[in-house]
Protein backbone atom coordinates (compact mmCIF):
# COMPACT_ATOMS: atom_id res chain seq x y z
CA UNK A 1 0.00 0.00 0.00
CA UNK A 2 1.48 3.65 -1.14
CA UNK A 3 0.53 6.08 1.16
CA UNK A 4 1.56 9.73 -0.16
CA UNK A 5 1.48 12.61 2.65
CA UNK A 6 0.99 15.73 0.92
CA UNK A 7 1.98 19.01 2.86
CA UNK A 8 1.15 23.11 2.14
CA UNK A 9 2.40 25.09 4.57
CA UNK A 10 5.65 27.20 4.32
CA UNK A 11 6.81 26.94 7.73
CA UNK A 12 7.14 23.97 10.12
CA UNK A 13 5.37 22.33 12.28
CA UNK A 14 5.83 24.80 15.39
CA UNK A 15 4.23 27.25 13.37
CA UNK A 16 1.32 25.30 11.51
CA UNK A 17 -1.46 23.22 12.81
CA UNK A 18 -1.98 21.04 9.42
CA UNK A 19 1.72 20.16 9.00
CA UNK A 20 1.31 18.67 13.04
CA UNK A 21 -2.67 17.18 11.86
CA UNK A 22 -0.22 15.99 9.16
CA UNK A 23 2.44 14.44 11.70
CA UNK A 24 -0.11 12.84 13.90
CA UNK A 25 -1.58 10.80 11.36
CA UNK A 26 1.77 9.72 9.61
CA UNK A 27 2.63 8.53 13.58
CA UNK A 28 -0.30 6.84 14.06
CA UNK A 29 -0.75 5.33 10.57
CA UNK A 30 2.56 3.89 10.53
CA UNK A 31 2.04 2.43 14.10
CA UNK A 32 -1.27 0.60 12.90
CA UNK A 33 0.49 -0.11 9.68
CA UNK A 34 4.49 -0.41 9.78
CA UNK A 35 4.64 -2.24 6.47
CA UNK A 36 2.76 0.71 4.81
CA UNK A 37 5.15 2.57 2.17
CA UNK A 38 4.76 6.25 3.49
CA UNK A 39 5.94 9.09 1.14
CA UNK A 40 6.07 12.49 2.71
CA UNK A 41 5.64 15.40 0.15
CA UNK A 42 6.06 18.59 1.27
CA UNK A 43 5.19 20.92 -1.71
CA UNK A 44 7.37 24.19 -0.44
CA UNK A 45 10.16 21.68 -1.06
CA UNK A 46 9.27 19.76 -3.92
CA UNK A 47 10.13 21.76 -7.43
CA UNK A 48 7.00 23.03 -7.78
CA UNK A 49 6.05 26.57 -10.26
CA UNK A 50 3.26 27.40 -11.72
CA UNK A 51 2.90 25.64 -14.78
CA UNK A 52 4.39 27.09 -17.80
CA UNK A 53 4.24 27.41 -21.62
CA UNK A 54 7.04 25.11 -22.20
CA UNK A 55 5.13 22.84 -19.89
CA UNK A 56 2.11 22.87 -21.70
CA UNK A 57 4.16 22.59 -25.09
CA UNK A 58 5.38 18.97 -23.66
CA UNK A 59 2.05 18.02 -22.24
CA UNK A 60 0.40 18.40 -26.06
CA UNK A 61 3.40 17.12 -28.10
CA UNK A 62 3.81 13.89 -25.76
CA UNK A 63 7.17 15.22 -24.31
CA UNK A 64 8.62 13.96 -20.95
CA UNK A 65 8.03 16.26 -18.32
CA UNK A 66 7.78 17.36 -14.67
CA UNK A 67 3.88 17.57 -14.50
CA UNK A 68 3.67 14.02 -15.92
CA UNK A 69 6.26 12.38 -13.61
CA UNK A 70 3.70 14.14 -10.60
CA UNK A 71 0.86 13.15 -12.09
CA UNK A 72 2.38 9.26 -12.61
CA UNK A 73 3.99 9.63 -9.41
CA UNK A 74 0.35 10.26 -7.82
CA UNK A 75 -1.89 7.91 -9.77
CA UNK A 76 0.69 5.22 -8.70
CA UNK A 77 -0.16 5.63 -5.16
CA UNK A 78 -3.35 4.22 -3.05
CA UNK A 79 -3.81 6.40 -0.62
CA UNK A 80 -3.59 10.16 -0.30
CA UNK A 81 -3.07 12.39 2.86
CA UNK A 82 -3.92 16.26 2.48
CA UNK A 83 -2.89 18.78 4.80
CA UNK A 84 -3.16 22.32 4.05
CA UNK A 85 -4.17 25.30 5.85
CA UNK A 86 -7.32 27.53 4.29
CA UNK A 87 -5.55 30.71 3.09
CA UNK A 88 -8.15 33.08 1.60
CA UNK A 89 -11.32 30.63 1.80
CA UNK A 90 -9.38 28.31 -0.61
CA UNK A 91 -6.48 26.11 -0.55
CA UNK A 92 -2.77 27.59 -0.75
CA UNK A 93 -1.62 28.79 -4.45
CA UNK A 94 1.13 26.30 -4.14
CA UNK A 95 -1.61 23.09 -3.69
CA UNK A 96 -3.29 24.55 -6.93
CA UNK A 97 0.07 24.21 -8.66
CA UNK A 98 0.09 20.82 -7.82
CA UNK A 99 -3.34 19.87 -8.73
CA UNK A 100 -2.58 21.91 -11.86
CA UNK A 101 0.46 18.99 -12.66
CA UNK A 102 -1.21 16.08 -11.16
CA UNK A 103 -4.58 16.69 -13.72
CA UNK A 104 -2.82 15.12 -16.49
CA UNK A 105 -4.89 13.74 -19.02
CA UNK A 106 -3.89 9.72 -19.65
CA UNK A 107 -2.82 9.64 -16.15
CA UNK A 108 -5.70 11.17 -13.49
CA UNK A 109 -7.99 11.27 -15.68
CA UNK A 110 -9.29 11.06 -19.62
CA UNK A 111 -11.14 12.55 -22.00
CA UNK A 112 -14.40 10.80 -24.01
CA UNK A 113 -17.00 11.15 -26.04
CA UNK A 114 -19.22 12.36 -23.33
CA UNK A 115 -16.33 14.16 -21.41
CA UNK A 116 -13.51 13.86 -19.21
CA UNK A 117 -13.79 10.46 -16.46
CA UNK A 118 -11.49 9.87 -13.56
CA UNK A 119 -9.05 7.31 -13.82
CA UNK A 120 -7.85 6.81 -10.31
CA UNK A 121 -9.98 3.91 -8.64
CA UNK A 122 -10.30 1.47 -5.30
CA UNK A 123 -8.09 4.34 -3.77
CA UNK A 124 -9.10 6.85 -0.65
CA UNK A 125 -8.02 10.56 0.50
CA UNK A 126 -8.24 11.99 3.84
CA UNK A 127 -8.20 16.33 4.12
CA UNK A 128 -6.57 17.91 7.16
CA UNK A 129 -7.73 21.09 6.89
CA UNK A 130 -6.91 23.86 9.54
CA UNK A 131 -9.16 27.34 9.20
CA UNK A 132 -8.62 30.34 11.00
CA UNK A 133 -11.90 31.24 11.50
CA UNK A 134 -15.16 28.53 11.45
CA UNK A 135 -16.54 27.45 8.34
CA UNK A 136 -18.03 23.88 9.26
CA UNK A 137 -21.45 26.05 9.68
CA UNK A 138 -20.59 28.36 6.63
CA UNK A 139 -19.73 26.05 3.59
CA UNK A 140 -20.15 28.02 0.95
CA UNK A 141 -17.00 30.00 2.57
CA UNK A 142 -15.09 26.27 2.12
CA UNK A 143 -14.12 26.68 -0.72
CA UNK A 144 -10.52 24.53 -0.61
CA UNK A 145 -12.71 21.95 0.78
CA UNK A 146 -15.01 21.84 -1.87
CA UNK A 147 -12.46 22.34 -4.19
CA UNK A 148 -10.26 19.67 -2.85
CA UNK A 149 -12.74 17.14 -2.85
CA UNK A 150 -14.35 17.75 -6.09
CA UNK A 151 -10.87 17.60 -7.82
CA UNK A 152 -10.33 13.92 -6.06
CA UNK A 153 -13.37 13.23 -7.39
CA UNK A 154 -12.75 14.32 -10.58
CA UNK A 155 -10.07 11.56 -10.64
CA UNK A 156 -11.91 8.73 -9.60
CA UNK A 157 -11.41 9.04 -5.89
CA UNK A 158 -14.72 9.29 -4.44
CA UNK A 159 -14.07 8.15 -0.63
CA UNK A 160 -12.53 11.54 1.01
CA UNK A 161 -13.00 12.75 4.46
CA UNK A 162 -11.71 16.18 5.45
CA UNK A 163 -10.78 16.54 9.22
CA UNK A 164 -10.90 20.20 10.59
CA UNK A 165 -9.47 22.19 13.14
CA UNK A 166 -10.98 25.33 13.26
CA UNK A 167 -10.61 28.71 14.41
CA UNK A 168 -6.63 28.60 15.06
CA UNK A 169 -6.79 32.52 14.83
CA UNK A 170 -10.08 33.45 16.55
CA UNK A 171 -10.23 31.68 19.89
CA UNK A 172 -7.84 32.40 22.61
CA UNK A 173 -4.56 30.04 22.61
CA UNK A 174 -5.90 27.87 25.59
CA UNK A 175 -8.94 27.00 23.75
CA UNK A 176 -6.85 26.95 20.14
CA UNK A 177 -5.06 24.19 21.95
CA UNK A 178 -7.86 22.45 23.53
CA UNK A 179 -9.70 22.14 20.31
CA UNK A 180 -6.05 20.99 18.65
CA UNK A 181 -6.15 17.91 21.18
CA UNK A 182 -9.43 17.16 20.66
CA UNK A 183 -8.85 17.25 16.82
CA UNK A 184 -5.90 15.18 17.16
CA UNK A 185 -8.04 12.29 18.30
CA UNK A 186 -10.12 12.15 15.25
CA UNK A 187 -6.95 12.18 13.18
CA UNK A 188 -5.50 9.38 15.01
CA UNK A 189 -8.97 7.18 14.66
CA UNK A 190 -8.95 7.87 10.80
CA UNK A 191 -5.61 6.89 10.56
CA UNK A 192 -6.12 3.82 12.26
CA UNK A 193 -8.78 2.83 10.14
CA UNK A 194 -7.20 4.70 6.73
CA UNK B 1 -25.85 58.51 -26.99
CA UNK B 2 -26.81 58.51 -23.10
CA UNK B 3 -25.88 61.60 -22.21
CA UNK B 4 -23.52 60.44 -19.38
CA UNK B 5 -21.30 58.87 -22.07
CA UNK B 6 -20.74 63.30 -22.82
CA UNK B 7 -20.15 64.19 -19.42
CA UNK B 8 -16.44 64.70 -19.01
CA UNK B 9 -16.05 63.90 -15.47
CA UNK B 10 -17.66 60.50 -15.90
CA UNK B 11 -14.62 58.59 -15.73
CA UNK B 12 -13.15 60.26 -12.92
CA UNK B 13 -13.36 59.61 -9.46
CA UNK B 14 -14.91 61.42 -6.61
CA UNK B 15 -12.34 62.79 -5.48
CA UNK B 16 -11.59 64.06 -9.27
CA UNK B 17 -8.62 61.88 -9.95
CA UNK B 18 -8.49 59.52 -13.19
CA UNK B 19 -9.80 56.41 -12.76
CA UNK B 20 -7.84 53.40 -12.75
CA UNK B 21 -8.30 50.60 -14.20
CA UNK B 22 -5.86 47.16 -13.48
CA UNK B 23 -6.17 44.44 -16.04
CA UNK B 24 -4.61 41.11 -14.27
CA UNK B 25 -4.37 38.53 -17.08
CA UNK B 26 -3.12 34.75 -15.68
CA UNK B 27 -2.07 32.67 -18.79
CA UNK B 28 1.56 31.61 -19.36
CA UNK B 29 0.92 31.90 -23.49
CA UNK B 30 0.40 35.14 -26.08
CA UNK B 31 -2.99 36.27 -27.23
CA UNK B 32 -2.08 33.59 -29.80
CA UNK B 33 -2.45 30.57 -27.65
CA UNK B 34 -5.03 32.14 -24.78
CA UNK B 35 -8.43 32.96 -25.97
CA UNK B 36 -8.75 34.62 -22.21
CA UNK B 37 -5.97 37.03 -23.34
CA UNK B 38 -7.62 37.50 -26.69
CA UNK B 39 -10.85 38.80 -24.53
CA UNK B 40 -8.57 40.87 -22.42
CA UNK B 41 -7.37 42.61 -25.53
CA UNK B 42 -10.52 42.97 -26.68
CA UNK B 43 -11.78 44.27 -23.58
CA UNK B 44 -9.02 46.85 -23.05
CA UNK B 45 -9.27 47.80 -26.71
CA UNK B 46 -13.30 48.98 -26.27
CA UNK B 47 -12.49 50.47 -23.02
CA UNK B 48 -9.70 53.05 -23.89
CA UNK B 49 -11.80 53.90 -27.35
CA UNK B 50 -15.09 54.49 -24.77
CA UNK B 51 -12.55 56.07 -22.00
CA UNK B 52 -9.66 57.75 -23.80
CA UNK B 53 -8.59 59.35 -20.45
CA UNK B 54 -8.71 56.42 -18.20
CA UNK B 55 -5.65 55.15 -16.89
CA UNK B 56 -5.37 51.11 -17.69
CA UNK B 57 -2.38 49.17 -15.95
CA UNK B 58 -2.15 46.22 -17.51
CA UNK B 59 -0.30 42.95 -15.43
CA UNK B 60 0.42 40.13 -17.03
CA UNK B 61 0.90 37.92 -13.32
CA UNK B 62 3.90 35.40 -15.59
CA UNK B 63 5.79 38.31 -15.62
CA UNK B 64 5.02 40.18 -12.45
CA UNK B 65 7.37 38.30 -10.02
CA UNK B 66 4.59 36.00 -8.20
CA UNK B 67 5.61 33.30 -6.20
CA UNK B 68 4.00 31.00 -3.58
CA UNK B 69 3.78 33.24 -0.13
CA UNK B 70 6.72 31.74 1.73
CA UNK B 71 7.68 31.77 4.89
CA UNK B 72 9.86 35.19 4.61
CA UNK B 73 6.78 36.86 3.34
CA UNK B 74 4.40 35.81 5.93
CA UNK B 75 6.84 36.92 8.90
CA UNK B 76 7.57 40.20 7.37
CA UNK B 77 3.45 40.60 6.93
CA UNK B 78 3.00 39.57 10.78
CA UNK B 79 6.01 42.09 12.31
CA UNK B 80 4.42 44.73 9.64
CA UNK B 81 7.66 45.15 7.97
CA UNK B 82 7.53 45.99 4.12
CA UNK B 83 6.97 43.06 1.63
CA UNK B 84 6.18 42.33 -1.61
CA UNK B 85 2.89 40.98 -0.58
CA UNK B 86 2.15 44.67 0.83
CA UNK B 87 3.03 46.41 -2.11
CA UNK B 88 1.39 44.19 -4.26
CA UNK B 89 -2.34 44.83 -2.05
CA UNK B 90 -1.65 48.48 -1.97
CA UNK B 91 -1.41 48.75 -5.64
CA UNK B 92 -4.69 46.74 -5.65
CA UNK B 93 -6.30 48.69 -3.42
CA UNK B 94 -5.76 52.04 -5.27
CA UNK B 95 -7.48 51.46 -8.61
CA UNK B 96 -11.19 51.53 -9.06
CA UNK B 97 -11.41 49.32 -11.78
CA UNK B 98 -10.26 45.70 -12.10
CA UNK B 99 -10.81 43.32 -15.04
CA UNK B 100 -9.61 39.56 -14.89
CA UNK B 101 -8.66 37.30 -17.26
CA UNK B 102 -7.92 33.96 -16.75
CA UNK B 103 -8.76 29.87 -18.43
CA UNK B 104 -10.70 27.23 -16.25
CA UNK B 105 -8.01 25.32 -15.18
CA UNK B 106 -8.98 22.06 -13.64
CA UNK B 107 -12.42 23.26 -12.61
CA UNK B 108 -10.43 26.68 -10.82
CA UNK B 109 -8.43 29.40 -11.25
CA UNK B 110 -4.76 28.64 -12.10
CA UNK B 111 -2.61 28.32 -9.18
CA UNK B 112 -0.70 31.69 -10.70
CA UNK B 113 -3.93 33.96 -10.41
CA UNK B 114 -4.89 32.40 -6.68
CA UNK B 115 -0.73 33.07 -5.60
CA UNK B 116 -1.81 36.80 -6.92
CA UNK B 117 -4.79 36.79 -4.61
CA UNK B 118 -2.71 35.30 -1.49
CA UNK B 119 -0.45 38.50 -1.66
CA UNK B 120 -3.45 40.91 -2.12
CA UNK B 121 -5.55 39.88 0.95
CA UNK B 122 -3.62 41.75 3.32
CA UNK B 123 -5.23 42.42 6.51
CA UNK B 124 -5.71 46.89 6.70
CA UNK B 125 -5.30 47.01 2.86
CA UNK B 126 -8.13 45.08 1.36
CA UNK B 127 -9.84 43.35 4.20
CA UNK B 128 -9.77 43.82 7.75
CA UNK B 129 -10.67 42.02 11.29
CA UNK B 130 -13.10 43.47 13.75
CA UNK B 131 -14.95 41.53 16.66
CA UNK B 132 -17.36 40.10 14.11
CA UNK B 133 -15.02 38.96 11.45
CA UNK B 134 -13.84 40.22 8.73
CA UNK B 135 -14.66 42.63 6.70
CA UNK B 136 -13.59 44.20 2.76
CA UNK B 137 -11.67 47.66 2.93
CA UNK B 138 -12.58 48.19 -1.03
CA UNK B 139 -16.17 50.06 -1.66
CA UNK B 140 -17.26 52.16 -4.84
CA UNK B 141 -15.26 49.49 -7.02
CA UNK B 142 -16.80 46.99 -10.01
CA UNK B 143 -14.45 44.29 -11.37
CA UNK B 144 -15.41 41.76 -14.68
CA UNK B 145 -14.15 38.54 -14.98
CA UNK B 146 -13.49 37.07 -18.65
CA UNK B 147 -13.30 33.43 -18.32
CA UNK B 148 -12.88 30.97 -20.85
CA UNK B 149 -13.19 27.15 -20.05
CA UNK B 150 -12.24 24.30 -22.00
CA UNK B 151 -16.32 22.75 -21.26
CA UNK B 152 -19.59 24.42 -20.90
CA UNK B 153 -20.14 25.21 -17.27
CA UNK B 154 -22.60 27.87 -17.36
CA UNK B 155 -25.37 25.25 -16.39
CA UNK B 156 -23.52 23.10 -14.17
CA UNK B 157 -22.26 26.29 -11.85
CA UNK B 158 -21.41 23.69 -9.21
CA UNK B 159 -17.80 22.47 -11.27
CA UNK B 160 -17.20 26.62 -12.12
CA UNK B 161 -15.99 26.73 -8.92
CA UNK B 162 -12.81 29.59 -10.39
CA UNK B 163 -16.02 31.84 -10.93
CA UNK B 164 -17.26 31.07 -7.71
CA UNK B 165 -14.12 31.48 -5.84
CA UNK B 166 -12.76 34.71 -7.58
CA UNK B 167 -16.52 36.41 -6.70
CA UNK B 168 -16.17 35.32 -3.49
CA UNK B 169 -13.48 36.82 -2.77
CA UNK B 170 -13.87 39.90 -4.90
CA UNK B 171 -17.03 40.12 -2.20
CA UNK B 172 -14.73 39.59 0.63
CA UNK B 173 -12.57 42.50 -0.30
CA UNK B 174 -15.93 44.61 -0.40
CA UNK B 175 -16.47 44.28 -4.04
CA UNK B 176 -19.99 43.53 -5.14
CA UNK B 177 -20.39 44.72 -8.44
CA UNK B 178 -18.95 42.05 -10.14
CA UNK B 179 -19.61 40.58 -13.69
CA UNK B 180 -18.46 37.46 -15.12
CA UNK B 181 -18.35 36.87 -19.27
CA UNK B 182 -17.74 33.49 -20.01
CA UNK B 183 -16.17 32.30 -23.11
CA UNK B 184 -17.40 28.23 -23.11
CA UNK B 185 -16.36 25.21 -24.57
CA UNK B 186 -13.06 26.23 -26.66
CA UNK B 187 -11.73 22.56 -26.24
CA UNK B 188 -14.88 20.95 -27.19
CA UNK B 189 -16.06 22.10 -30.30
CA UNK B 190 -14.71 22.52 -34.02
CA UNK B 191 -13.11 25.84 -35.03
CA UNK B 192 -15.80 27.59 -36.70
CA UNK B 193 -18.43 26.88 -34.10
CA UNK B 194 -15.66 28.70 -31.49
CA UNK B 195 -15.05 31.00 -33.72
CA UNK B 196 -18.61 31.59 -33.70
CA UNK B 197 -18.87 31.91 -30.01
CA UNK B 198 -15.99 34.26 -29.93
CA UNK B 199 -18.24 36.60 -31.75
CA UNK B 200 -20.84 36.72 -29.56
CA UNK B 201 -18.85 36.73 -26.39
CA UNK B 202 -16.77 39.99 -27.84
CA UNK B 203 -20.33 42.00 -28.86
CA UNK B 204 -20.73 40.97 -24.81
CA UNK B 205 -17.33 42.16 -24.23
CA UNK B 206 -17.79 45.49 -26.33
CA UNK B 207 -20.92 46.92 -24.37
CA UNK B 208 -19.67 45.88 -20.47
CA UNK B 209 -16.27 47.49 -21.57
CA UNK B 210 -18.07 50.66 -22.84
CA UNK B 211 -20.32 51.00 -19.25
CA UNK B 212 -17.50 50.28 -16.87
Amino acid sequence: MKTLVITAHPMGEEASSSKRMAAKFVAEYKLANPEADVKEIDLYNYNIDFLNADDIAKMFSGQDNKALEMAKEFAAADRYVFASPMWNLNIPAILKAYIDYISYAGVTFKYTENGPVGLLENKKAVYLLSTGGFYSEAEAYNMGKTYLEGILNFYGITDVETIMLEGTNSVSPEEAKANEEKIMETVAAAAVKF
